[in-house]
């Protein structure tokens, strides 16, 4: 063996790791920034993902009957109220941390923000984005909040309508593969919330209840997370803004 | 290549798949009748997956609201890295897994590995019970034919939510043996196992 198959062969360890979902938090960061320029490792992720779904697929097995379509549908279409509790029911568990996470998050942006910029750069500014900031500053009530990176460039914004809120991306690119991007809130008396995610840029995303009042909101981030895991705090800032 | 664990109708693969790539494009276009037709296709194997990690029905049919609200409102599933049931599964497993995580309390219930590998198959449908069957059969096969330590290892992370370093806490090893037998394993199943659901011709074929 190689010295580079010896290499790689660690890399496809945490490959295998990463589809079970048992990789600790350093090594799943690790593997995910390799994974963006590995075309290898993203084959042999895809084999080990279908592993994970054969041996999940012998669940099948059991007798349980499926919820019907009509009980879970509300959560999914149309944001019934069992989904708002069950947003609640997270949000009010992540907002005992205190304020300091707000101010890691801070700091976390230089990084995060150095990297991405790096790696991606800046795209031109989309029509639709600036369709959609000017129709919120034509209504009443409609606040914009921009989001800075610390090179002082504005990727995205952030439209406040009501107790809603929706991503408007400026410059922002499509995120990496099984990488997706976040928005946090950040209340007066709690640490960073995850609000919605998305993947699509150069639009306006789609609206998502706060998770507090805007009125005590102290800013909003963005940050790049591994797709389809709800983060618990964000890892990778790539720009904030303050609502005042 | 389209590799499909859990095809709900295996005896005409290629119009599902079809149907799939159609259905998933429709509800990309907000289309809730196609988001429907996939919940009625594969949640079934996404509910039984979640139950049987979480060990609750109401917390599983959480876990379900959870995979079809990301696949309707911003899904990242790519069709050129496999099959829509595989991703499906994925997400459900890691939702699963971040729902135990976070309810510790709930991490004894791990699934006997014995059950696992003796419940009859019974497929999501008539049509391709023995399809379903004879897959099923076969990923225990591959499951009894590792060795005994790394079943071990490759269950707990699977099927108990644990990380890598949990399991070497619970089973007193280092935590490098617990990454290479983990490794072993999952490179065994992937040969054994990724040809089986190569097969896109069904049974009748």
């Amino acid at each position: 063996m190689t010295e580079s198959s010896q290499a790689h062969e660690t890399w496809e360890e945490l490959a295998a790791g990463y589809a079970l979902h048992a990789l600790g938090a350093d090594d799943e960061r690790q593997f995910l920034d390799h994974l963006t320029g590995c075309p290898r490792c993203a084959s042999a992720l895809d084999d080990y993902e279908l592993v994970g779904a054969q041996l999940g697929a012998l669940a099948e097995t059991e007798t349980d009957e499926l919820p019907s379509w009509n009980r879970i549908r509300g959560a999914i279409v149309e944001e019934s109220p069992a989904e708002v509790v069950t947003l609640d029911q997270r949000r009010r568990t992540r907002s005992t941390r205190i304020l300091a996470a707000a101010a890691a998050v801070v700091t976390v942006t230089a990084v995060g923000v150095a990297g991405w910029e790096a790696t991606h750069g800046g795209g031109p500014a989309s029509t639709p984005a600036t369709t959609a900031l000017t129709a919120c500053h034509q209504q009443v009530g409609c606040r914009t909040i921009r989001l800075h990176a610390p090179d002082g460039k504005s990727p995205a914004a952030v439209i406040v309508n009501g107790d809603r809120a929706a991503v408007v991306s400026t410059s922002l690119t499509s995120p990496p593969a099984r990488r997706t991007y976040v928005l946090w809130q950040m209340p007066r008396d709690g640490g960073p919330i995850p609000i919605s995610e998305f993947r699509l840029t150069g639009r306006q995303t789609a609206f998502a209840p706060l998770s507090s009042p805007y009125a005590d909101t102290t800013a909003f981030a963005i940050s790049l997370e591994a797709a389809d895991v709800t983060p618990s705090q964000p890892t990778q800032v790539l720009a904030i803004g303050t609502t005042t | 290549m389209e590799r499909d664990p859990v095809s709900a109708d295996t005896t005409a693969p290629v119009t599902t798949r079809l149907e799939d790539a159609e259905l998933l494009a429709q509800v990309a276009d907000g289309d809730e009748a196609a988001l429907e037709a996939v919940y009625q296709r594969y949640g079934g194997a996404c509910y039984r997956l979640a139950r049987r990690i979480v060990g609750d029905a109401h917390l599983a049919e959480d876990v379900v609201q959870q995979v079809f609200l990301v696949l309707w409102q911003r899904s990242s599933y790519d069709p050129a890295r496999g099959a829509v049931s595989t991703w499906l599964l994925t997400v459900t497993h890691h939702k699963a897994v971040d729902l135990l995580r976070r309810d510790k309390g709930r991490r004894q219930r791990l699934t006997g590995e014995q059950e696992l590998l003796e419940l009859e198959a019974t497929g999501p449908g008539p049509a391709d019970a023995a399809w379903a069957q004879l897959r099923a059969e076969r990923t225990r096969d591959a499951l009894r034919d590792l060795p005994p330590e790394q079943r071990e290892v490759l269950l707990l992370a699977y099927y108990g939510g644990y990380t890598q370093s949990e399991i070497a806490d619970i089973t007193g090893l280092p935590l490098g043996t617990v990454k290479s037998r983990t490794f072993q394993a999952m490179r065994r199943l992937r040969g054994q196992l990724t040809g089986i659901a190569d097969r896109q011709e069904g049974p009748s074929s």
